[in-house]
């Protein structure tokens, strides 16, 4: 049965079709293709190093931040200062240089965020979710939930922070290849739709009465955690004809393998969702950025890839026409401290950055700093100019005004969750 | 004073049941309350500490040095307050704040004095006079002069409110959880008659099954992730430490040229290399030992394969089958250095080669990541989240402040001299007791404040720390906290944070989760440590059992049910349990569970490295991972089980295939649709573990699936069965029938498909599921 079969069913028998988490809007209205925009979630897991990439100091400053470049050879793309480092990849060196020149007009860059926490767990959870309080939903899982609101598909996720807090499923792909087969879970050959287990009315039937079942279970549960259970099955299960138009707009396992960088493999599979119209939110994630010993020469080609698969995801974007349609959020744990440890490590430091790009952020400019010590300057929080009597910009006023950027904050999704904060700052307007 | 009552919870019953009052005391009291103020505002001393000093005070402020292991107990402290991993941290930690308040400086309690700087304190001026949290422990001294306490507090806010699962039920849910499979005749009718003590028994008979041992090798590979190295144990050897690493091949290092026989020793030594620690867990439980010994146990556990690659005679071990891969025994370990056996220092699963390599260290960590994993996995403590309270970079001086500050400081002090504890184990997780080069500013092994103050025990380091932490109250926390998620599938809730605006009703829940928890580490404690006790604890609690409440706050009610969706390992052993059949790889000739193989990070779950944690939630992925699993079942197990003798079927015992719902002309056949309820009645009872009345409206919502598919199939008169469902295979073996035992090859009577139906929709339930 698919969702527009579903639907009329529905009509015509009767049966209530609440979202089960209380979450706003209808099924008719969630059987609408979305368009856009999409949320591609980058996280570069264990405490990136923004003064090797957006936040450069050098090393012959009043601390010695950077090892391997002085204040003189810092570079500048537009309005951007970015670290002269470099690697080689693909036989061709590449580095913050070559990502900031190509990217200088899209990008948006937050300097000097205080994520006020040097814990990798919540630092993970206050960038992406806002507060460090457990348990608080993801910024894709709030937007996959208010945007579409019965979208089983609508967060996909291979890492970074997947909290859902009930809002909404959290899918992972996993192996591509194995999706084809269930996918058609009702054909015996997945390739033959005439070779089923079920006649179709004796499989949409099953279907429907156990839709009908589960939501009677889900009003009779009183348990929080059982009805939380059987919302989430409710939910999950609206993905009758959803999910053959995602196996079919997947790359092959084979084809996902051939791509060099593990970000851009990941993406691929997000992109592939972005194009069905069926995910809204997608969260990737790659490792390795938490070098407490020997941080320059493992922290510095970390740094070039991402930046390099970032630049792969943004030309993926255009080859799968997608072209301003996704909004890239970029971001990590926390920042890592200014000085070296005796390992020639860097340890955890709270003061980080963030990187954005696409439909409804205005490129070309950089927002809070930090000082020659690395700690965050504070900024008037109307102009976002610089201010030693104004505040620190944080988690909560990049998550409050993402929301806005999505037109997600008045929704019921982030009503739920509200992100408190003692002022708003006008992030991306 | 308050007549808490004992009677507060109820079986569920049958729908139509008025539920009874159970008598099980599974809780204590809530204390008493004297006359005091207002029942509005009123809090008393331990509610005011609970609800204001800790949450917005210690919490934030205090612990991060005034923990038993911090910076100031170091320092003499009298002011010590436990973290939330120590069991009856509140009770503890009120007693000694209202015995710090007491001591006076100039006529002033010291617990205001020093956190302002006011005299001398380690943290410095940590708090304003004047801030909130100044006056917050200013209304604390108050109140250890003039203690508060409130009316109308005392009754219990559970009383009469919970339902839970009966014996019976619970048996069920019990049976699969631990043992994968359905409770016997037997034992239901024992339990049935018997009550709570029947259950208690049964649980204990369970649990020492094979089945539940490697549950519990689940559980703790969930944590410990040394499955990660599944099939590589022998990776993990220096062939010089363990000259009879290749004992299969008479010494001689693999070329990928082996025999079946080289190939099948290589594979069970791999197997008992790799699954070292969890054997270890589980062969403390088989023999009913001390918990404490999966740490403290002077001694490693191999297999007949695993004991040759360490250089052991099996035959001197005691096997009693030495055929047996999954037999493990006791065995000490030498290694070879220098060409003389060099005995091992034993530790439980800290010296597992396993272990050490799924927690290896690099020059740079210098053991560290190993001691945060030492006190995550078997003290309930998370160091790093010391660091997770807000903290102002305005305040740090250092550039390098993991040596220099205080904010690092307080966790390092914690972490290093465990760090060092394993200071002669090599990254590669080889025993290196000559080693040298330890940094210099690496503190002494040590636990807390106790020290390992001889170099020459620094080789036997991890067994002192083995001792010290089994004795540490948070060892048994570690365990439960471990066995509450693999049973309850959630993980468990945390004391609230300040500020948190569902503080008061997750404060209550958070209470009667405790009550709990103390009530089983009581019991573990009092039982010689014994890890059962755990599994029973909770499985015999209202968390485990309760099916609904009333009249309470779901904030409050957080704390009850289980409500997981099944991980891939327990819905393939429940759908063997409840078919008699498993869902498994087609052509593969061991007939592996799918779930657990080619399905399984589709359907959330884990691989031990690269993806740790499971998902707890279905998603659209997993639901069409369920939807095949149904139909292909259904069309396996309903010609499957009409091949059978009567007596032997498990689905279709009350009806036959040629009884159909309607005659040729569409009247009613009274006997059939009586038969066709019954079954449907039975069915419900199997699968999903319901007893319905035969006119419960479930029954009649699944007969009428049944008859609406069986009128459309009629209609068409298509009476062909698709080959892969016809009844021509051996769906236990896999094996193919024969002439004579072929049956079922179509659908004369329309009712295979129907019954197919009916399958498929009751594999899709939620309680099937999900538990």
């Amino acid at each position: 049965m698919d969702r527009r079969s579903f639907l009329k069913f529905t009509a015509a028998s009767g049966v209530a079709l609440m979202s089960p988490l209380g979450i706003e809007g209808s099924a008719r209205a969630a059987a609408a293709t979305y368009g856009g925009p999409y949320f591609l979630l980058i996280h570069a897991s264990g405490g990136w190093d923004p003064t090797l990439a957006c936040d450069p100091k050098g090393s012959d400053g009043p601390v010695r931040i950077n090892a391997t470049f002085t204040r003189g050879q810092i570079g500048q793309a537009g309005n951007i200062r970015y670290a002269p480092i470099s690697a080689t990849i693909g036989g061709n060196p590449y580095g913050p240089q070559q990502f900031f020149t190509k990217y200088q007009n899209r990008l948006y860059i937050i300097n000097g965020i205080d994520t006020t926490t040097g814990n990798h767990d919540t630092g993970t959870r206050a960038i992406w979710s806002g507060q460090v309080t457990d348990g608080f939903p993801s910024f894709a899982a709030v937007v996959a939930a208010a945007k579409t609101p019965d979208n089983p598909l609508g967060f996909i996720a291979n890492g970074g922070y997947e909290t859902t807090a009930g809002l909404t499923s959290l899918t992972r792909l996993g192996n591509v290849d194995s999706v084809q087969r269930i996918a058609y879970a009702n054909r015996i050959d997945p390739a033959n739709p005439m070779n089923t287990y079920h006649t179709n009315a004796t499989w949409d039937r099953i279907n429907m009465m156990q839709r009908e079942r589960l939501d009677d279970l889900r009003k009779r549960q009183t348990l929080p955690r059982l009805s939380r259970s059987a919302g989430e099955l409710y939910l999950a299960r609206s993905t009758d004809n959803t999910l053959p138009q995602l196996a079919a707009a997947l790359p092959s396992q084979a084809m996902i393998n051939a791509a060099t960088n593990g970000l851009h493999r990941q993406a691929m599979v997000a992109l592939a969702g972005f194009k069905t119209g069926l995910a809204v939110a997608a969260s990737i994630s790659t490792g390795g950025f938490d070098t407490h010993g020997n941080h320059d020469n493992s922290h510095q080609p970390l740094m070039c890839n991402f930046l390099y698969g970032i630049d792969m995801i943004m030309q993926e974007i255009t080859n799968q026409g997608l072209d301003g349609k996704v909004v890239v959020c970029v971001g990590s744990d926390f920042g890592r401290t200014p000085g070296y440890n005796a390992q020639q490590g860097k340890d955890h430091w709270n003061i980080t950055s963030m990187l954005f790009m696409g439909p409804g952020i205005s490129g070309g400019k950089v927002v809070g700093s930090t000082d020659d010590g690395q700690k965050a300057n504070k900024v008037n929080p109307s102009t976002l100019q610089p201010d030693p009597n104004g505040t620190r910009i944080r988690c909560e006023h990049i998550q409050n005004a993402l929301r806005k950027l999505a037109g997600v904050a008045d929704s019921s999704a982030a009503r739920k969750f509200p992100i408190a904060a003692t002022e708003e700052m006008p992030l991306f307007t | 004073m308050s007549n808490a009552p004992t009677s507060r919870l109820n079986y569920v019953g049958s729908r139509s049941d008025t539920p009874r009052l159970l008598t099980l005391g599974l809780f204590a009291t809530l204390g008493s309350a004297l006359a005091g103020c207002g029942a509005d505002q009123c809090l008393s001393n331990t509610q005011f500490y609970e609800q204001k000093v800790w949450a917005e005070v210690v919490a934030t402020s205090c612990i991060k040095c005034h923990a038993p292991e911090g910076v100031a107990a170091q320092k003499n402290s009298k002011f010590l307050q436990y973290s939330q991993a120590f069991p009856g941290f509140l009770d503890l930690n009120l007693s000694n704040i209202t015995e710090v308040a007491k001591t006076q400086y100039d006529g002033q309690s010291i617990l205001l004095l020093k956190p302002t700087g006011k005299i001398d304190h380690g943290g410095g001026a940590v708090l304003a006079e004047g801030s909130p949290e100044y006056n917050t422990l200013k209304e604390m001294v108050k109140r250890t002069s003039s203690p508060v306490s409130c009316d109308g507090q005392s009754a219990d806010p559970l009383s009469g409110k919970i339902e839970i699962l009966d014996p019976t039920q619970t048996l069920r849910k019990a049976a699969l959880q631990l043992s994968g499979r359905l409770p016997t005749d037997a034992e239901i009718a024992t339990v049935s008659a018997g009550g709570e003590e029947a259950l208690g028994t049964a649980l204990d008979a369970m649990m020492t099954e094979k089945a539940f041992f490697d549950r519990l090798k689940e559980l703790y590979n969930d944590t410990l992730l040394t499955g990660r190295y599944t099939g590589q144990g022998l990776n993990l050897l220096n062939a010089a430490d363990y000259p009879n690493k290749f004992w299969y091949r008479n010494g001689k290092a693999d070329d990928g040229m082996l025999t079946m026989q080289e190939q099948n020793d290589r594979t069970w030594s791999d197997y008992g290399i790799a699954s070292e620690a969890l054997e270890l867990v589980a062969y403390v439980a088989k023999q009913n030992k001390p918990f404490s010994e999966i740490l403290t146990a002077n001694y490693t556990v191999v297999n007949p394969w695993s004991a040759r690659v360490y250089g052991l005679n099996p035959q001197t071990l005691g096997f009693t089958n030495l055929a047996d891969y999954y037999e493990f025994r006791e065995a000490k370990v030498s290694i070879t250095q220098g060409g003389n056996p060099l005995a091992l220092p034993h530790a439980g699963i800290l010296t597992t080669p396993v272990f050490l390599n799924r927690y290896p260290t690099t020059a740079t960590n210098i053991n560290r990541a190993r001691a945060r994993f030492t006190f995550k996995f078997f003290l309930a403590t998370d160091l790093l989240a010391v660091a997770e309270r807000p903290i102002d970079p305005s305040s740090v001086t250092s550039l390098t402040p993991t040596r220099d500050d205080a904010y690092c400081t307080s966790c390092h002090k914690i972490m290093d001299p465990i760090a060092s504890t394993y200071q002669k184990w090599d990254a590669a997780g080889r025993f290196v007791p000559m080693a040298t080069g330890w940094p210099s500013f690496m503190p002494q092994p040590g636990f807390g404040n106790a020290i390992v103050d001889n170099v020459s025990q620094y080789p036997a380091a991890l067994q002192w720390l083995s001792q010290r932490i089994v004795q540490d109250p948070r060892f048994a926390v570690s365990a439960l906290n471990i066995i509450y998620r693999g049973i309850m599938g959630q993980e468990p809730l945390q004391y609230p944070l300040a500020g948190d605006p569902e503080f008061a009703a997750k404060q209550k829940a958070w209470q009667e989760q405790d009550k709990v928890f103390q009530k089983v580490l009581k019991s573990f404690s009092e039982g010689n440590q014994n890890v059962k006790l755990l599994f029973k604890g909770l499985i015999m609690s209202s968390l485990y059992r309760a099916t609904s409440v009333r009249g309470l706050d779901p904030a409050q009610a957080e704390m009850l049910g289980t409500g997981r969706y099944l991980t891939p390992e327990l819905l393939a052993r429940k759908i063997g349990a409840t078919l008699g059949i498993r869902w498994v790889r087609p052509f593969d000739p061991e007939r592996r569970d799918l779930l657990p193989t080619d399905y399984n990070l589709l359907y959330g779950g884990i691989d031990f490295d690269n993806v740790t944690r499971r998902l707890t939630s279905p998603n659209g992925i997993m639901t069409s991972v369920a939807q095949r699993m149904a139909n292909e079942m259904s069309c396996q197990a309903v010609t499957w089980e009409y091949t059978k003798p009567l007596n032997d079927r498990l689905l279709f015992k009350y009806v036959k295939l040629s009884e159909a719902p309607e005659d040729d002309n569409g009247f009613p056949v009274p006997d059939a649709i009586n038969n066709i309820r019954r079954n449907i009645q039975h069915l419900h009872q199997r699968i999903l573990g319901e007893s319905l009345d035969i006119n419960d409206p479930e029954i009649e919502r699944t007969y009428q699936l049944f008859v609406k598919t069986w009128r459309e199939l009629h209609a068409a008169a298509n009476t062909d069965l698709p080959y892969e469902c016809e009844g021509r295979w051996d769906r236990e073996t896999g094996a193919a029938l024969m002439g004579a035992q072929i049956q079922v090859t179509d659908d004369r009577y329309f009712t295979v498909r129907s019954w197919m139906a009916v399958l498929s929709y009751l594999m899709l339930d939620y309680k099937f599921l999900e538990e």
